[in-house]
């Protein structure tokens, strides 16, 4: 496990998307695991009195599927140093959600690399951004 | 209901919490991340750490228990079943380690907007036992009286 070399980053250069089909089960799961158990990721009939057509993911499972995308990218997960990231679309169960990136700047003397990050989903023939104007930083080797 | 704007600047008391090879493994296999050093000793030794570590946004655990229990506090007039995450931030200083023990300190650093469509920021600090701050994440709750 080693980070990515600094010298073979440029600007412009785009992450591998990481691609993942949401499941019922995987949100589930990931209620269990983060002690998040807000009833709109966990009972249809909750949601639909919220506005969604039954539950939608967590905002956090989106946001750690896209640092798995970013930290494999990156070769080491504690080089990752920031992110902030903005959610506004839901995942729904049945989504199939890409994470993507670019290197948008670099730093020679920091050795650090500044990212623009999202994640997408298609519905209904259109693009929407659960993860949308969002942006990392990473230290590299 | 508006959220009562007294309550920027309230910090709420740290809770203990435990960081164990279980609830790492848990938490890397709901989110799906197969990165050795978050599954296996042997291969975080061979990494040069004491012990597995987590991914990066298991810190999300302590902030959820701490951000419930301020949704939660009755004089600040937020209503947890209207609450949508809307943005979140983390900064990273150091990976969180299997078999350590850390506190999580929340404050809430600014509240805005105008009911029925109002923000709160809350920011968490994840501390080692030596007091050095691991992780800082700052979490932006939308909270949407929906129209009845």
């Amino acid at each position: 496990m080693s980070l990515r070399r600094f010298d073979s980053v440029r600007v412009g250069d785009e992450l591998p998307a990481l691609s993942k089909v949401v499941t019922r089960g995987d949100i589930a799961a990931y209620a269990e695991a983060s002690h998040d158990r807000n009833p709109l990721h966990m009972d249809d009939d909750h949601a639909r009195t919220r506005g969604f057509d039954g539950i939608i993911a967590h905002g956090m499972f989106t946001m750690a599927h896209l640092t798995t995308c970013i930290t494999g990218w990156l070769g080491d997960p504690s080089g990752l140093v920031h992110t902030k990231v903005s959610f506004r679309a839901a995942v729904k169960p049945g989504d199939e959600m890409v994470a993507g990136g670019e290197v948008v700047s670099v730093d020679p003397e920091a050795r650090t690399a500044k990212l623009d990050v999202w994640v997408t989903v298609q519905r209904d023939g259109t693009k929407e951004y659960p993860v949308k104007r969002s942006h990392a930083e990473v230290r590299l080797g | 209901m508006a959220m009562n704007r007294d309550y920027i600047g309230r910090e709420y008391p740290p809770v203990v919490f435990d960081v164990t090879q279980g609830s790492i493994v848990a938490f890397a296999g709901a989110i799906g991340d197969p990165t050795p050093v978050f599954w296996d000793r042997e291969s975080a030794r061979e990494a040069g750490l004491d012990a597995e570590i987590a991914p990066p946004t298991f810190s999300t655990i302590p902030q959820i228990e701490k951000a419930t229990e301020v949704a939660h506090d009755p004089g600040l007039g937020l209503d947890w079943a209207h609450v949508l995450h809307g943005d979140q931030e983390f900064e990273w200083f150091s990976p969180l380690l299997a078999d350590s023990k850390y506190m999580a300190i929340s404050r809430i650093v600014d509240i805005r907007g105008r009911s029925p469509l109002e923000f709160i920021s809350i920011e968490t600090r994840i501390e080692g036992e030596n007091g050095e701050v691991a992780v800082r994440a700052r979490a932006t709750l939308i909270s949407r009286d929906d129209p009845t």
